[in-house]
Order: structure tokens, then C-alpha cells, then sequence
């Protein structure tokens, strides 16, 4: 009967790995400490690479089109063509809709719309307001008067104020029944309203018209039915930023017919004969109220108005609209910071709006597209354009669905601001008046397809695509030069130019690259390590095992089998020490990394995130085991091969392959007799040979070199080991060097620059900053500064011809009396004046020239072109100054050294004063100033001047065009140092750069402590991106290079101390024939340790002089680090051979009975 | 020649006495057997005399001088030679480096070791043709001649030999105990050879039996 035998699951192998401990430990530290080391070397290189792209996903190729000589040309062709492109990531052709938002009111609170000048709101004319009753954005509510109180002021005359107390509300923001005429507590201010709410009491104001001032007419007591608007700066004040006492309303006429109507009880009767069309403009107000303006993107952050050099956008909180959003049409918002702020619309909330198809005439399309209208051209958009007609019936205004063709609930994951912003929530005048806040972006692919591309009241539609509604992204910051290559002269054949942002991309890159490369070698190379060292180790567990397989194998057990169970141990035994190693080494890394981190300080847009998916870090140990059981395959697979019987007596397959097969010698019968007397006789004691130290060495070197010569796998994979070790050492050594050379080359050169500019240039409403010369007097005293730019303006100067001697003329302030009154008066209301000749002085005439003179296309903060129209992002055509020079003249003549004054300063006119003031260039003339104000008499001041050219008057400053230019000294001392600058740009000196958070802070500090006192707050902005970006982040990742260097080197040490002496162990044998032939145990280990410390040397040694073969410096650290693994080598071999020379050498040597 | 005094052996951390006041007197000019089933102490006593251990009491004599007064590696380098049964031959060095190795140990100059060890290994029946073979490519004969021709090559007196014949054919194994006993006989070597081979013990000229720690002359 044929006995089943139970299957023997015993593992001989196992056993013999437990029953080993000292050796199973030392190769389980083996694997452990190399996966530790692959480990944690990848994930280095993964997190720097990642910040590598994080950093370089900050710089954006971001390429725009412009047509020449236009400010917003059709750049459709060319978009066409670069669509093409294998460089372009993507396009982002920019979309607007007008949309209405659901269950809450936009915050355009104020008595008009957009960003740009409002000199037209009042118009210079006091009676200006009954032309505009129209003014967007008012409210229409029931109120009895409370008071009236007339009132006058020196600038704007006579006045009437109304205190009224609100009692029904047809239409009306919030916020205007928040206007601060009664206490704060009783108005609730900054309590959420649900509209304009009925028992507030609000103040009411108007101006004569035409002699008299129809609130006059009006009584106390009485309930009248009126309309009123916010304008968002008081004649008074300096702006309602500025605190509560700025803000008011005012009264606007209902309509051409009535002003308001009085409505003792209930509610007028809106058909009443005189008040047509009001209950339309009520529903229309309604609507405008909730109004907004989709615009749409491709990927917000790479739209140029968020690019940090047009200062135009920013990210407040959560994030921008992401490509991703994009390609998903994810449902998501990014919303003003104002509108979320003020109507409590959080990241992460939903809202709801609703899209028009046709978006035709009425909200903001009224105004921006056909201006502030005068009652005539209000009637003739009524009449032309019947409402309802393609948008709406503000009948049906209860029920969007009927007229609104797209439905949105969006969730909104950002905000944004506009810069320069206003901060918000510093008091209810402090929202922010400008069209911005209305904006929501949302990706480009919610809005169909068929969506009007730009501008359908234009007529343009689909076949228009405007500049500054267009840019695209290359996919990789390097190819800006090959796109141009590809693209450029077509484009130029086609009548396009097309340009990149500036990006700081090639410094970038110039830096990020040679750490890249070094860190890829790197893992590389510790990969080829790990491999090498997984090699020698199997090889060694193999060695160490091959006796007991080939006795299984002997037994009867099936070569698979017996293979499989010798792989085991193997197996269980190093993928747990990958496991504990990898992971070790994996959270090691990121500890590190996420540590040193913790310390920078973030440039805008980026952040460092170390929380990476737990799947990269299985992966890395995946590669890690598969790269053992591969070693560990191919060992088995070797094993296997060999014949069972030579195993088990010991030989080499692999020699004998190459030798002559053994053959038994006959076994000679005479020789004993024939050679024994001369054996006998030529036998001498040892001790009468010449014994020498020497020859004593040189055997033990010979012995040495034979035992690596013959030993050719085990040394070549020690070598390799060593080798691989110092090359890695050195390209990651390498790497460091030169990317701190590149780093100091930064921080060495580049050049810093900076300037002093409002901290909320809003305040200004458009003018100039004021930076005391008392604070750029004190920036100077620092020391950060290496060179600067400045400019100044003084407006109350006239140019003054010299009479027919060449004298001030007599008498002349006179004339420029009702001019200069003129001019105040503007001043206070708000208007562009040309009245006086403003002086504009400035230190530089090359960087005056680079600033207002012909500069390469970029992209100027835009907004509203011609007519309002709202072309949205940017412009690219710039307005350059042009300077004729007088015969005689060039800018090298506009100095001014002399500071008596006595001396004619050279100044340059436009062409508008020279015509005013019927001059010429090259005249003699004067500067004169005359201050007649009510509050303080200035000294007249007539200085001498020479006009040295002429210009186009094309100053981009507020109250600058058509100003006299003269150079900045001399306004100094006109001045007598009293000045005050409008523009302070400056270069840090390099020194500086690494210290420039502590000169921001100073400068900080500087130009705060200057802004008490009435001035205005100031920044010192520094343009530091590419320091901040490149070099102080690339500084960082060498931080984490360097901190994870010295860990390598440990942990080389390690792994070739472990080498060292598993090799060592499996020399025992031939230790214990040493020792039997008398070796002592200090010499034995000597000799044993030689060779292993031999073999490392020549690994280190020829990885040393391999090392500049490759361009890799021999600088002093290597030979150190070299030292160092030789010394782990040494304390290893030490190890291993003390360990295998106190066993007992007959129990190795013995064959056992 | 040599001589074992009263010599008793207990390992470390062991209570069994291994060796039980083990006399003998190993002279020159004879082969000396040692038999004795396994475990009763022949290894140890070899150990001992080959100066890799030291005994718990008694002593060593060579010649009239205790081991442990002697520096017991040079002792083992110039005074005795081992063969073992497996050969132990240095796999990475030929059959010619194998004999030169302890010469070189004792620093002797390369070119003399070399003709000495060639010398050897012809006297031992190891022609010129396979002095620079590795012991893997020599037959088990031929290694075990290599063995002795390395123990001889120092000129120690004293032959241990732990059943020299256990790896080899009669005729190999008849050879070499020729070697050993010509080694003996005609030049007065001390030759002690352990064993089981009790036809190795009868053509001996004296023969112990080891038996659980204690040494018996028997013939």
C-alpha cells in the first residue's frame, strides 16, 4: 500500500536563519538600513522635485497678443494660430455675462459705476445732478422729513440737508440706509439688512439749482416719495474710507418731471401722468441691485491679471479657479473679498445666479456702454430699446426661469481683491466702490459654448476675440524661446505681435536645473546602490545556504521546492527591514523636509505641502522589494543550477567550467621510497631560514590580493558598492555646490528694487502718493539704499512770461487769480483740472525716459476703454512721452546746481502750456507760485527759468500731463526742501539681499512711523519675487539636501561596516585554517580586515579619480567622505573578523561524525 | 616528544569533564593512534595538543616544555602540523600557495618558499603540472598529499592527524599513511593520528583508546 506522506512544511533554511541570530540580524540591518537609505533619498528628491515644480508653477509662460497701435485689437487670428501650438498648455479665451444673483444684493452700492475718473458725476456743474437722475445704483423709498437745514460752504455754496426717517422702501441697497446721520446703535451699523430699511433715518442733501433749491419746498413732517444716491466721495471729506463723516446721500430728482412727489399716506401712484416709466426703472433697479458680472477663465492663476508684476489681482482666501475646474466644468466661484465679506458669503457656500441669452441694454451694460446718459439719451435708450426685448419682462421679474437661460449654483471656493484695494470691514463707508466687486469668476467651460465671446452690443460677437480677453499658457516655462521660433514671424506676417509675460522663469530654471540633475543622479545612483547591495547580500545569504540545499537536495527534495524554501527566510527576512527601512526612511524625509520648511516665508501664490499619498511610499518600498526578490530570484536560480554533489564537497562550479575536469592521479606506489631520503635529508628547522619581516609582509599581501583576485564577485560587488557610494556622494556633493554657487551668484547680483507706495492707494481716489521727504530722507540713512528714482509735483505753479526785459512782470498774479480758484475748486470736487502748470520734477532722466518713454508692449492695468467699455483685464499699448529738445540742448543740460535760485533752471514745457502761455522753446520765462488760500498766505516765489524743450504732455500721473518738467534739485530748493514725493523707487544694495526681511521690516517701520500725523500710510514695497522664489527657496531645498546629506554619510558608514563583516563572516573557514596554521588572532583579523579595507579603498579610489571624468570636482569633502566609509568598512571587517576568529577552529574545520 | 600530563579539560559553563586526567607520552620515531568512539574527548585532546585550547589543570609538554609557557600560535607555526580529514585547503590559493602559505607566515622569502613547496609536493607524489591547480580541481588524494606536504613545509616534528584517510580511497588512504609512517620511522616524527580506522590503529606503533574522557594505552 502506498503510504501519503504529509507534505513537510518544515523549512530547514528558516531554522538555520533563527538558529543564526547574529548573522540574520546583521543582514536584516543590511536591507533595512539600504531601503532606509533609497527610501529616504527618493523621497528627498520626490519632495524637492515637487517643490521644484511647485516653485516653477508660480512662473507661468504666459503669452499675450497684440495688435499694433491698438490698445484692444481683435487678436481672433492669432489665437487661432497659436490654438496650434505643441507648446501651449492652453488657451484662456476670457468670457463675460452679465448675470443675476439670487437671494442677495451685489455691493455696488455707490451713486455710479466703474473705476475710472468721475469728474463727470458732477461735471463742474452745480446743476450737473438733474441731468444724471438715471445714476445707476440709487434708492427709491417713502420718507418723512425730519429736518431741513440749509447750509453753505465756501467751495461748493449753498446747500439744503433733509433728516428724514425712511419708511417704505420700493428699491434700495442696505447699506444706504446705513448712512451715519443718526447713532451709530440706532442706524445698526454694519448689521446685515434685508434692504433699505424702513425707520432709519437718513441725510439727504442738495444743491441750489438754477437759484434755488427745490428741497426748500419740501416740510417737516411731511412723507415724500423720493429717489437717492451714495457718491463715494464727499466735496467734504477726503473720501468715505476716511471715516463716517464723509458719507451721505443725495437727493436725485424722480424724474424730468418731478423731483419728489409728496405722498401723505400709502403709496403713490406710479401711472400717474408725469411719472411714466418709474415702475420700469424700479424693476430695473431691482434687478441692477442684484447684478453681477460672470467672467470666465481657463485657469484664473494664469490670467495676467493676476500676475504679480501688473499688481492688478490677488487671491485673498481659499483658491483660484483651477485648470482643472476648467477641464471638469466643476461648478465653483471665486468671488470679490468685499462681496463675501459684506453680504456674508463664505468659502465653501453656494450661490445661485441666472443668466440672461440675451444680454441687451439694461444693467451695467447701460452705463458702460453707452456712458452716463443725459435725459435725452436716457429717453432715446428707452424708446429704442424696449425692456423685456431679448432679456427680460420686469413683469415677470418674481419668476427668473422665464427669461434667464442658464442657472448656476455655484460654490464658492475663493476670494479675490482687486490692487490697489480698500480693505473692507473698517466701517460701512469702507466697501469697496468698484466694479470688481461685482466680478465673479467661474470656468470658462459653464457659460455654452455659444455664449456671446465678448461683446454682442458691438456687434462683434463670435468673430471678435479683444486682446485683453485673450492670453495663453505655455506647458513648460522653457519653450518660451522655441514658441516665439515657431510662431513669431507668422504671427507678425498676420499683424500680430505676440509677447510673454515677464516670468523670472530662465533664473529660475537656471538655478532649479543643476538640482534637478544632481538630485535625479542621485536617486539614480542610490538606486544602483541598493540594487549592488541587495545583490552582495543575497549572494551572501546564498553562500551562506548552498551547503544545506544541495544536502536537502540530496535527500530527495524537488530543486523548486528546496529553491523556494531557501528563498524564504530571505524573503521574511528582509521584507520586513524594507518595510521597517523604507518607512522609516519615508517619514524620516518628510520630517525633515516639512521641519526646515516650517522656517520660510512664502511668496504669494505658494505653499509648501509634505502631505504626500501613502501610495508613493508603498511604491518606493515596491521597488525596493522587487529589487531584492529579483537578486534573490536570480541567486536561487544560479543555485539551482549547480550539481548537488560538488556543492556538498565544496567546489566551484564556475572554476571548474573553466579547468580541466578533476581526474584522479594514480596513486604512485615507489615515489615514497625513491624521494623519502631526500625529503628526509633537505627538511630543515624553519628557524635556520632567513626570516624577515619583510618577506612576512609581502606574503600577507600577496595572500591579500588573492583572496579579492580569486574571490571576483564578492569583490566586485564590495567595490562597486564603495564606487557608487563616492559617485553618488559626489554628484549629490556636486549638486550642492554648484547650486549655492548658483544661489550666491543670486543673492550676489540680483538687484532688488522697491518703492514707497500707499498701503491703500484706493484712499486716493486716483492721485498721487504723498511720501514726506523727511521719510525718503530717513530710507536714505539706512544704508539698503544703493540708488533711487524720484519724483515730486507741485500743482499751484504757473509759467510766467518775463516781460519785454527779461523781468518777473509786474502785477501778474492777478491774472491767475480766477485760474488758480478755478483749479481749487476742481481740486475739492474731484475733476481733472489743466488750470494751473504743475511742476514735475524728477532726478533721472534715463529712468524718466524707461517710465513714461517707448517701452516694449506690456500690459498696463486696463479696465475701461473708450466709451466705458469694459475691456476688462489690461491694455498692451502704452501713451510714450515724446521730448523735442531746443536747438542747442539734450538731456544732458537738465541739471541744476545752483541753489541760489539766481540761475535759470532748465525746464522742458508741453506743448499745451507752451501754447497757453504763448511761449517757445528756448525762451526765458519764470516759475511763479501764489498761494491765496483762506487758510495761509505762502511766500511768492519767482524763479528764473529756461525752457530746454518741449513734450507731449504724457506724464501718467495724476494731475501730471501737461506738467513742467524740471529737474528735481531745483524744485528742492524751491521748495526749500519741503516736498513731498509722489513716486520713490529705489534699488536695494546686494549686500543687503540676504537680509531683506529685516530691510522690508526697517523700511516698514520707516515709512509707517512717517505715516501719522494726516500723511497718508505708506509700504515699502520690494520687488524681491525672484530673490524670495528662486533664491531663498532653492535656498531651502539645499537646507534639506544638506540636512539629509549628513544621514547618507552615516548611513553609508553603516551599510559599509554591515558589508564589511557579513563578507567577513564568510571567511570563517578560512580564518580557522589560519588560525590552525598558526596565525595569531590580531594578525588573522589584520589580514581579514585587509582585505575587505582593500577592497572598499579601491572602490573609494577609483570612484575618486572616476569622479572629475564626469565633471565632478574633487573638493576636500570627498576624500573626507571617502575616509569615512573606509573607516565604516574598517569597523566593520574589525567586527567580522574578531567575530570569526574566537570560534574554536576545529569546529569549523572538523567534519562532524 | 610529547607529552600529556595528567591533563583533565571542562568547557566553559559546563559541568562534564570532558578529558579525565588524560596521561600520554607521544615520542618521535613513532605513529600514534588515538581511537575512541565519537564524543569521547578525541577532539578535544587534539585541540589541546594542538595548542587551540588550553586544558582546565595539567599541561603540555614539548619536549620537556609546557605549552603554556610557549607563544602557543608560534608554537603551532614552527613546532606541530595538522591534516584533517576534509583537507582544509585554502580554496582561493593553488596547490603550490597552499604549501607556501605557512613559510610566507614565517617570512620566509618568497622564491625559497616557492622551491621548497615545489619540492614538497613532488616528494609527495604531486607533479609539477598541478602545483597551480586550486584544491577544487585536485582529486581528494592529491589534496590530502597537499595537506601534508604543507605541514611538512615548516619543518614542525610533531604530526596531528585527524583521520588523515576518512576522504580517500584505499589506495590514497594507504598512501599517505605510507607518508605518515616513513615521516615517523625513517625521520623520528612525532605522529599522532586520531581516528576510527581501526586498520590505521593496528599498523600503528602505539595506540591509545579514548573512552569517555579517559586516555588508555591499549597496544
Amino acid at each position: 500500500m502506498r503510504v501519503r506522506h504529509k507534505r513537510n512544511k518544515q523549512n530547514t533554511f528558516l531554522l538555520s536563519v533563527l538558529r543564526q541570530p547574529l548573522r540574520s540580524l546583521v543582514l536584516f540591518f543590511l536591507i533595512g538600513i539600504a531601503a532606509f537609505a533609497f527610501v529616504m533619498r527618493t523621497t528627498e528628491f520626490l519632495v524637492v522635485q515637487d517643490r521644484i515644480n511647485e516653485i516653477a508653477g508660480f512662473y507661468q509662460s504666459i503669452g499675450f497678443v497684440q495688435v499694433p497701435g491698438e490698445s484692444f485689437g481683435n487678436v481672433l487670428g492669432a489665437a487661432d494660430v497659436i490654438s496650434q501650438s505643441r507648446y501651449v498648455a492652453f488657451e484662456d479665451r476670457r468670457r463675460g455675462a452679465e448675470a443675476m444673483l439670487h437671494d442677495t444684493l451685489n455691493i455696488y452700492t455707490m451713486g455710479r459705476i466703474g473705476d475710472g475718473g468721475h469728474g463727470h458725476f458732477l461735471g463742474g456743474q452745480e446743476s450737473g445732478y438733474t441731468e444724471v437722475p438715471e445714476r445707476l445704483n440709487y434708492s427709491i423709498f417713502y420718507a418723512t422729513v425730519t429736518s431741513i437745514v440749509e447750509s453753505n460752504h465756501p467751495l461748493t455754496g449753498h446747500f439744503v440737508e433733509l433728516r428724514v426717517t425712511v419708511n417704505d422702501v420700493l428699491v434700495g441697497y442696505p447699506e444706504h440706509g446705513m448712512v451715519p446721520y443718526v447713532p451709530a446703535e440706532e442706524a445698526m451699523i454694519g448689521s446685515p439688512l434685508p434692504g433699505m430699511l424702513p425707520g432709519i433715518g437718513v441725510r439727504v442733501r442738495n444743491h441750489m439749482v438754477d437759484g434755488e433749491n427745490p428741497l426748500l419746498n419740501m416740510e417737516v413732517g411731511g412723507r415724500y416719495l423720493m429717489r437717492a444716491s451714495r457718491y463715494w466721495v464727499s466735496p467734504y471729506g477726503r473720501g468715505i474710507a476716511q471715516g463716517p463723516g464723509g458719507g451721505i446721500l443725495y437727493m436725485r430728482p424722480l424724474n424730468e418731471n418731478f423731483h419728489y412727489i409728496e405722498v401723505p399716506h400709502g403709496n403713490a401712484n406710479l401711472n400717474m401722468p408725469g411719472l411714466e416709466g418709474l415702475a420700469e426703472e424700479i424693476e430695473m433697479q431691482r434687478y441692477i441691485h442684484s447684478m453681477v458680472w460672470l467672467r470666465t477663465t481657463a485657469d484664473m492663476s494664469a490670467m495676467p491679471m493676476m500676475q504679480p508684476d501688473l499688481r492688478r489681482m490677488e487671491l485673498v482666501q481659499g483658491r483660484l479657479i483651477a485648470h482643472e475646474d476648467y477641464i471638469e466644468s466643476r461648478p465653483v466661484a471665486v468671488i470679490h473679498h468685499a462681496l463675501s465679506g459684506r453680504r456674508g458669503i463664505d468659502i465653501g457656500d453656494t450661490i445661485t445666479v441666472s443668466i440672461p441669452r440675451e444680454q441687451e441694454v439694461v444693467g451695467l451694460h447701460t452705463v458702460m456702454f453707452f456712458g452716463p446718459q443725459p435725459l435725452e439719451g436716457w429717453q432715446f435708450i428707452r424708446e429704442n430699446f424696449v425692456f423685456g426685448d431679448g432679456l427680460m419682462d420686469f413683469s415677470v421679474i418674481g419668476n427668473p426661469n422665464e427669461f434667464m437661460i442658464e442657472y448656476m449654483e455655484l460654490e464658492v471656493v475663493g476670494t479675490f481683491a482687486k490692487l490697489p484695494d480698500a480693505p473692507d470691514g473698517q466701517g460701512p463707508w469702507s466697501y469697496t466702490p468698484t466694479l470688481f466687486s461685482n466680478y465673479i469668476y467661474i470656468p470658462n467651460s459653464l457659460l455654452p459654448a455659444d455664449f456671446i465671446a465678448t461683446d454682442s452690443l458691438r456687434g462683434y460677437g463670435d468673430e471678435y476675440l479683444w486682446s485683453s480677453w485673450y492670453s495663453f499658457t505655455l506647458g513648460d516655462t522653457r519653450n518660451e524661446n522655441a514658441f516665439l521660433l515657431e510662431n513669431r514671424d507668422l504671427l507678425a506676417a498676420m499683424g500680430y505681435n505676440v509677447h510673454f509675460l515677464p516670468s523670472g522663469a530662465a533664473v529660475f530654471w537656471s538655478v532649479a536645473e543643476p538640482i534637478l540633475t544632481s538630485l535625479t543622479f542621485n536617486a539614480i545612483l542610490f538606486s544602483i546602490v541598493l540594487f549592488i547591495v541587495f545583490g552582495l547580500v543575497t549572494f551572501l545569504y546564498m553562500t551562506q545556504r548552498r551547503r544545506e540545499f544541495a544536502i536537502m537536495r540530496a535527500l530527495g527534495s524537488p530543486a523548486r521546492v528546496t529553491v523556494r524554501k531557501m528563498l524564504a527566510p530571505i524573503v521574511l527576512l528582509g521584507m520586513p527591514a524594507i518595510i521597517i527601512g523604507g518607512t522609516a526612511g519615508w517619514f524620516f524625509a518628510l520630517d525633515a523636509a516639512a521641519g526646515l520648511m516650517e522656517t520660510v516665508a512664502y511668496a504669494t501664490g505658494y505653499g509648501a505641502s509634505f502631505e504626500y499619498p501613502i501610495y508613493l511610499m508603498l511604491l518606493q518600498l515596491a521597488i525596493a522589494s522587487v529589487m531584492m526578490l529579483t537578486m534573490v530570484y536570480i541567486g536561487g536560480a544560479r543555485v539551482a543550477r549547480l550539481p548537488v554533489l560538488e556543492l556538498l564537497q565544496g567546489t566551484s562550479q564556475k572554476r571548474k567550467r573553466k579547468k580541466k575536469a578533476v581526474v584522479e592521479a594514480e596513486v604512485p606506489t615507489d615515489f615514497l621510497q625513491h624521494r623519502l631520503g631526500e625529503l628526509l635529508t633537505s627538511i630543515k628547522p624553519i628557524e635556520q631560514e632567513i626570516l624577515t619581516r619583510r618577506n612576512r609582509f609581502k606574503a600577507n599581501v600577496t595572500f591579500v590580493f588573492r583572496h579579492i583576485v580569486r574571490s571576483p564577485i564578492k569583490s566586485a560587488l564590495a567595490i562597486a558598492v564603495a564606487l557608487f557610494f563616492i559617485f553618488a556622494f559626489g554628484m549629490l556633493h556636486e549638486g550642492m555646490v554648484s547650486t549655492e554657487r548658483e544661489i550666491n551668484r543670486l543673492y550676489e547680483t540680483t538687484v532688488v528694487s522697491g518703492e514707497f507706495a500707499p498701503a491703500n492707494p484706493w484712499v486716493l481716489g486716483g492721485s498721487n502718493p504723498t511720501i514726506l521727504t523727511s521719510t525718503v530722507n530717513a530710507a536714505l540713512d539706512t544704508g539698503f539704499i544703493d540708488s533711487y528714482y524720484a519724483e515730486a509735483i507741485f500743482s499751484s505753479f504757473f509759467v510766467i512770461q518775463a516781460d519785454e526785459n527779461g523781468n518777473f512782470p509786474s502785477g501778474v498774479y492777478g491774472e491767475f487769480w480766477d485760474e488758480f480758484w478755478q483749479y481749487i475748486r476742481d481740486a475739492y470736487l474731484g475733476s481733472v483740472s489743466n488750470r494751473v502748470d504743475p511742476l514735475f520734477a524728477f532726478n533721472d532722466f534715463d529712468r524718466f525716459l524707461e517710465i513714461f518713454g517707448e517701452r516694449p508692449a506690456e500690459l498696463m492695468p486696463g479696465g475701461f476703454g473708450a466709451g466705458d467699455v469694459d475691456f476688462g483685464d489690461f491694455s498692451v499699448v502704452t501713451d510714450p512721452i515724446d521730448i523735442q529738445f531746443a536747438p542747442g540742448f539734450s538731456q544732458y543740460d537738465f541739471v541744476y546746481y545752483d541753489y541760489t535760485l539766481q540761475a535759470p533752471i532748465p525746464v522742458i514745457l508741453s506743448d499745451l502750456t507752451l501754447q497757453r502761455r504763448g511761449l517757445e522753446v528756448g525762451d526765458a520765462a519764470f516759475i511763479g507760485h501764489y498761494f491765496p488760500s483762506p487758510w495761509s498766505i505762502s511766500p511768492v516765489i519767482e524763479v528764473p527759468v529756461i525752457i530746454i524743450g518741449q513734450h507731449n504732455g504724457a506724464i501718467d500721473r495724476a494731475g501730471g500731463r501737461n506738467s513742467v518738467l524740471l529737474p528735481f534739485d531745483a524744485l528742492y530748493f524751491i521748495r526749500e526742501g519741503n516736498l513731498n514725493y509722489i513716486n520713490f523707487q529705489f534699488e536695494i544694495d546686494p549686500v543687503f539681499n540676504r537680509e531683506m526681511s529685516h530691510v522690508r521690516s526697517e523700511l516698514d517701520a520707516l515709512v509707517n512711523m512717517r505715516g501719522q500725523g494726516g500723511i497718508m500710510m505708506l509700504s515699502a514695497l520690494l520687488h524681491d519675487d525672484e530673490l524670495i522664489m528662486v533664491a531663498n527657496q532653492m535656498e531651502q531645498n539645499l537646507e534639506l539636501l544638506r540636512l539629509l546629506y549628513p544621514v547618507t554619510i552615516v548611513l553609508s558608514v553603516f551599510i559599509g561596516a554591515g558589508l564589511a563583516s557579513l563578507l567577513l563572516l564568510q571567511s570563517a573557514k578560512v580564518a580557522a585554517i589560519m588560525r590552525v596554521l598558526g596565525y595569531t588572532k590580531t594578525r588573522l583579523r589584520a589580514l581579514l580586515a585587509a582585505e575587505h579595507i582593500t577592497v572598499a579603498t579601491t572602490g573609494v579610489i577609483v570612484g575618486l579619480i572616476s569622479l572629475p571624468i564626469f565633471g565632478i570636482g574633487l573638493v576636500i569633502d570627498l576624500p573626507m567622505l571617502a575616509g569615512l566609509y573606509i573607516t565604516g568598512a574598517v569597523i566593520g571587517s574589525m567586527v567580522g573578523a574578531s567575530m570569526i576568529t574566537s570560534r574554536a577552529p576545529l569546529e569549523l574545520l572538523q567534519v562532524r561524525e | 616528544m610529547l607529552k600529556i600530563d595528567n591533563v583533565c579539560y571542562t568547557y566553559k559553563n559546563a559541568d562534564r569533564q570532558v578529558l579525565k586526567s588524560v596521561n600520554a607520552d607521544f615520542v618521535g620515531g613513532r605513529i600514534h593512534s588515538v581511537v575512541g568512539p565519537s564524543g569521547s574527548g578525541k577532539t578535544t585532546l587534539l585541540s589541546i595538543m594542538a595548542g587551540l585550547d588550553k586544558p582546565t589543570t595539567g599541561a603540555v609538554l614539548l619536549n620537556g616544555s609546557s605549552l603554556s609557557n610557549m607563544d602557543l600560535d608560534q608554537y603551532r607555526r614552527e613546532r606541530i602540523a595538522i591534516i584533517f580529514q576534509a583537507f582544509q585547503l585554502l580554496p582561493q590559493l593553488s596547490a603550490i600557495e597552499n604549501v607556501c602559505m605557512p613559510m610566507h607566515m614565517n617570512g620566509l622569502e618568497k622564491r625559497q618558499a616557492e622551491g621548497r613547496a615545489r619540492w614538497l609536493l613532488e616528494s609527495v607524489g604531486i607533479d609539477s603540472s598541478k602545483h597551480r591547480r586550486y584544491p577544487a580541481n585536485l582529486s581528494g588524494g592529491e589534496q590530502q598529499r597537499v595537506a601534508i606536504a604543507r605541514s611538512l613545509s615548516t619543518g614542525a616534528k610533531v604530526i596531528l592527524a585527524d583521520e588523515p584517510t576518512g576522504n580517500l580511497d584505499v589506495a590514497n588512504g594507504d598512501a599517505v599513511i605510507s607518508i605518515l609512517r616513513k615521516l615517523a620511522h625513517q625521520d623520528g616524527y612525532c605522529v599522532i593520528v586520531v581516528t576510527h580506522n581501526m586498520e590505521i590503529a593496528e599498523t600503528s606503533d602505539v595506540v591509545y583508546r579514548m573512552s569517555d574522557g579517559v586516555l588508555t594505552q591499549v597496544g
